[in-house]
């Protein structure tokens, strides 16, 4: 009796399984047409670093697309790049593969910059941000964390909060030995973001986890503290809030919003405060 | 004995006096069951016209001396008698089926038929029977009263297989499902493959999807109405029915005879048990519950009381497999409806009252461990109610009312999470403000006969929600014209005002089981709507076909959406995502219906159009809504070959639904610097139509016996015959060879089914 239960059982697997319809295919959607993207940043060196380059079509390029080829892909190599402030305008230098940037900047904090872009093959996009003050760590500390089941980084830091409303962005990178270029694409970095709205010009100081990463003894941990413009943060916030729709079908699109008039990406100017740890 | 009855009148003596009497009435059929809105007109001086109420009853002032009474019913024959009234009279009139005498294999008229409605006011109403709802084929075998109910013009379904209804443009949560008059917040099982309701109580289910009768309000698009059983049994009953998803049993027991009744059913799946037998684990079964008792001591005075109960539960604890035993996991998902109701329906001389209270919560509640992580969630809303409605059961002087209050309370504590461990990082312990809403509301309707050809019904029902310290009021008006063209013929006019005070925060794409309802707030408005219909209607009582033809439109205001990328999982801040614009839908649908015969069935098209805008949502422009289907179309038979065999099918086309598919991404670099995201660009709102979606279902019954006592059947089949994808969206995919490609996956493919039902 249980073999036949079995095998009725079996058969109805096989049969629903069998009968799962196709996709249905669909070629008549209107692709995205290429736009400039703008991202930026500053290094831990002071350098001023931007990324030129343009969207793709969502079907050129997913998960498992060869980074390298992406990049080759969309990168401007032929842009004009200019930082205005102030009244004076400074060309970044091509460095190759849609990056362009500049060492010698004395980037002034609340002051606004502008970036002015122009291309040929697809015209020209500016956007207008302004650099916070670098707000350093107070305090910081990296430890590893274990539990029966598991193990995490633990950080536990503070900070000086300046008076008036600030947003920063902490980020937690571990840093692999090996030169995994398949995490290239979506690395996924530790990203937590702060309010100051009820710590204003206090310090402020917590103990978080980073969650959902292996770690072990030993792994070195870089711990990233950058104070940004509120329009950055919500651009963050909305990416973070994003991550954890687990289907496509049942959530809300969105469209992430620019400061870059014309295209897409976003122009902002943070200086992080980095510090790298050993796990012990 | 109702011949004799009426002869004994025909030969009594005439007495001329002007004195007016009471002319009561009691229409039934053949088996004794009142047919609710039969027509009975009587003259003598002068033409009146009413109608019979649900219980089959109608009553009519007329003058002393002898009158002429002619009562007809859709699907039967006409009784036409001359009476002699000297007192007040109470009569029965029994109506034959006309099919009774001619074949032994038809299918005999219901109680309750679509065309019923042909002669009356009402309009843009679609009327099912358990009989229909259990002979066709549809997902799995199980008879489906929603899944049918999608078949019906004007309604339209979501994603493929699920139990949200869309009806006239509007939101699945613009329709108020009622079960003997209490409100069913979840309709589905199966996380909403399957509906709530058992197929074999169901008595009549009504979807009123326009002219809005003014006892009716609450949501913007739809009543659903389903009514269980409420007959009387000679004798003990028994019902069951066994099928790849599910069991179920009825039992019917008379205990006093024609006063007092009960009946109880369930119904549950067995899946996991069988897998159990084989000593593997399957941790999710459902189950529903209902009963009902009946007591009617005197033809004036009838009590029922209506339970349902119905839960789905998902548990289960450290999986099987190697690499997650010992990890500490248990899930426990649990989530419920129960309904309680109690009316008591009172006749006095010439006024009907009804008076039901009712109990009516939905919950759930989410208990997972996983490793030193703990996650509970619960949610519940629960309403207490009450109804009083009076009517003059008769038009005298051409004129019927109907006037009575309705209050509502709601008790709504959604999304109370509770966490600890890492995961409390991401999820914190937290709550929704609970909220206790009160939800009143009064009507008043006045149907009346203004001329031979011309009927009216108009009414006002006053609305109001208290809230949050924030009071709501809103008046909406009800109008509905009949024009009888010819005897067969008549042309329908209506417009409604609807207000709807309580909404689910849902994905406006897919309904989960773990969607909330609640209520407006200081911030969040009411949302209303106006609409408009237009039809004409035809009954063919030679052919039993009724053949409806409407147009409508609807606009909607203060209409609910979210933002561009609300997260509303587990989201306790909700009310920040949502954002309130306007709606507007218009189409026209066509029925064509045979009610009985040895081919019944329908043909329904529906051509519409439903559009939204909100400020901060695609640029503020209009776009198109998500379940914006253009043609929807359904041909639904059913053949009775031979007393043993019948045979049924369901064809069903619907335009696909819209889709807001990613058009496009760039890179943009970590904030380490360590590599770059993807970031998708999206289409305007819903600027992509899916592929049209069509399928063909075939089912074959079969009664060994069906002279016998004990009577069986045993129904197979198949749904989706040719395994067509109905598409729920648009994925993107990888070749294999680096590049990537669009498709468009469904749920269901073909699924064979089989059953057997069986009762004596």
């Amino acid at each position: 009796m249980k073999r036949m239960i079995e095998l009725f059982l079996l058969m109805v697997v096989m049969l629903v399984a069998s009968c799962i319809p196709s996709p249905l295919p669909i070629d008549d959607i209107a692709q995205l047409k290429p736009k400039i993207v703008v991202s930026s940043q500053i290094v831990p060196s002071g350098a001023l670093v931007v990324l030129i380059t343009k969207s793709i079509g969502a079907l050129d390029a997913g998960r498992g697309s060869d980074p390298q080829v992406l990049i080759s892909q969309i990168a401007l190599n032929e842009a004009m790049v200019i930082l205005a402030h102030d009244g004076s305008n400074d060309t970044l230098a091509f460095l190759g593969n849609g990056l362009y940037g500049n060492i010698n900047f004395n980037l002034q904090p609340n002051q606004d910059y502008s970036l002015i872009v122009k291309t040929k093959e697809l015209g020209e996009v500016t956007a207008v941000t302004q650099l916070k003050p670098q707000v350093p760590f107070r305090t910081v500390e990296a430890r590893l964390y274990t539990s029966i089941y598991d193990s995490a980084a633990l950080v536990d830091y503070s900070l000086q909060d300046p008076t008036g409303p600030n947003w920063y962005m902490i980020n937690v990178q571990k840093y692999s030995t090996k030169n995994d270029i398949n995490s290239y694409l979506n690395p996924r970095v530790y990203t937590r973001l702060v309010r100051d709205s009820i710590h204003e010009g206090k310090i402020i100081e917590e103990e978080f986890k980073v969650l959902f990463r292996k770690f072990s003894k030993g792994d070195t941990v870089a711990v990233f503290l950058s104070n940004i413009s509120q329009e950055y943060y919500g651009f963050l916030k909305l990416r973070n809030d994003k991550r954890y729709n687990f289907s496509a079908f049942a959530s809300e699109p969105l469209n992430f919003k620019s400061n870059v008039q014309g295209g897409l990406g976003f122009f902002n100017l943070h200086l992080p405060d980095a510090r790298v740890f050993v796990l012990e | 004995m109702w011949l004799r009855l009426l002869m004994g009148f025909l030969l009594c003596p005439a007495l001329i006096q002007a004195q007016n009497y009471r002319l009561k009435g009691l229409v039934t059929d053949s088996i004794g069951l009142p047919l609710a809105s039969a027509n009975i007109q009587s003259w003598v001086q002068k033409k009146k016209i009413t109608t019979s109420d649900a219980l089959g009853e109608f009553s009519l002032e007329v003058h002393e001396g002898e009158i002429g009474i002619e009562i007809s019913y859709t699907g039967f024959k006409k009784i036409t008698r001359t009476l002699l009234i000297r007192s007040d009279t109470t009569i029965t009139f029994q109506l034959k089926s006309k099919f009774e005498l001619l074949e032994d294999v038809v299918i005999t008229s219901d109680r309750t038929l679509q065309s019923d409605q042909f002669q009356t006011t009402r309009m843009s109403t679609n009327t099912l029977t358990g009989k229909e709802i259990s002979a066709i084929p549809v997902l799995g075998g199980e008879a489906d009263l929603i899944k049918t109910l999608q078949l019906m013009p004007g309604v339209t379904k979501g994603a493929d297989g699920t139990t949200d209804l869309f009806v006239r443009g509007g939101a699945a949560d613009q329709n108020l499902v009622l079960l003997d008059g209490a409100p069913v917040y979840n309709t589905g099982h199966l996380f909403g493959f399957l509906s709530v309701f058992n197929p074999d109580i169901l008595d009549k289910v009504e979807s009123i999807n326009g002219a809005f009768p003014s006892d009716y309000g609450g949501r913007l698009s739809s009543i659903l109405d389903v009514t269980s059983k409420s007959g009387f049994p000679n004798h003990t009953r028994v019902k069951g029915n066994i099928g790849l998803l599910a069991t179920r049993l009825m039992i019917e027991q008379p205990i006093l005879k024609d006063k007092l009744s009960i009946w109880v059913a369930g119904r549950r799946t067995y899946v996991d048990q069988v897998v159990k037998a084989v000593g593997q684990e399957l941790p999710y079964f459902f189950y529903d519950f209902n009963a009902k008792i009946l007591y009617q001591p005197h033809l004036n005075n009838r009590l029922e009381i209506t339970i349902y109960e119905g839960n789905d539960v998902l548990s289960f604890a450290n999986p099987s497999r190697p690499s997650l035993r010992n990890r500490n996991i248990t899930s426990d998902f649990a989530l419920g409806n129960s309904t309680q109701t109690l009316r008591w329906d009172r006749k006095y001389r010439n006024v009907s009252s009804i008076i039901s209270v009712y109990r009516t919560a939905f919950q759930y509640s989410i208990k997972n461990t996983f490793q030193e992580n703990r996650l509970f969630v619960n949610s519940s809303i629960e309403d207490i109610g009450g109804k009083l409605i009076l009517s003059t059961d008769s038009i005298v002087n051409n004129v019927s009312f109907k006037w009575g209050v309705e209050l509502i309370q709601h008790q709504v504590a959604p999304n109370r999470i509770n966490t600890t461990g890492e995961i409390s990082e991401l999820l914190k312990t937290s709550a929704t403000i609970p909220q206790t809403s009160i939800e009143t509301s009064s009507f008043l309707q006045m149907d009346a006969v203004l001329t031979s050809k011309l009927r009216s019904s108009a009414g006002i029902r006053f609305s109001s929600a208290y809230v949050d310290h924030t009071f709501y009021f809103n008046p909406e008006p009800r109008l509905a014209f009949r024009y009888a063209i010819d005897s067969v013929t008549a042309i329908k006019f209506s417009y409604s005002r609807m207000s709807q005070y309580l909404h689910r925060v849902s994905s406006a794409a897919v309904a989960f089981p773990t969607d909330i309802w609640y209520p407006v707030t200081r911030n969040v408005k009411p949302q209303t709507s106006d609409q408009l219909a237009l039809g004409i209607q035809r009954a063919l009582p030679k052919h039993n076909l009724f053949i409806s033809v409407e147009g409508y439109y609807k606009w909607m205001h203060q209409l609910i959406g979210y933002r561009e990328g609300a997260s509303l999982l587990l989201n306790v801040d909700f009310e920040k995502q949502l954002v309130q614009g306007q709606g507007r839908a218009y189409g026209l649908e066509i029925l064509i219906k045979k009610e009985s015969g040895k081919l019944t069935g329908w043909i329904s098209y529906t051509w519409s159009k439903s559009e939204r805008q909100y400020d901060a949502v695609n640029n503020g422009e209009w776009f198109l809504a998500r379940y914006d289907r253009r043609h929807n179309a359904a041909l639904v038979m059913n053949y009775q070959l031979s007393r043993r065999w019948s045979i049924s099918t369901v064809f069903e086309f619907i335009s696909g639904s819209r889709f807001t598919p990613i058009i496009g991404q760039y890179a943009v670099p970590s904030p380490t610097l360590v590599g770059v995201d993807l970031i998708p660009v999206y289409s305007s709102m819903n600027a992509v139509k899916l592929a049209d979606t069509h399928r063909l279902d075939v089912g074959i019954k079969f009664r060994p016996k069906p002279d016998r006592k004990f009577q069986s059947e045993w129904f197979a089949g198949i749904y989706n015959i040719y395994n067509r994808a109905a598409p729920i969206g648009v994925a993107i995919m990888p070749n294999g060879d680096g590049s990537f490609r669009y498709e468009q996956p469904g749920l269901f493919g073909l699924l064979p089914f089989v059953s057997y039902g069986f009762k004596f």
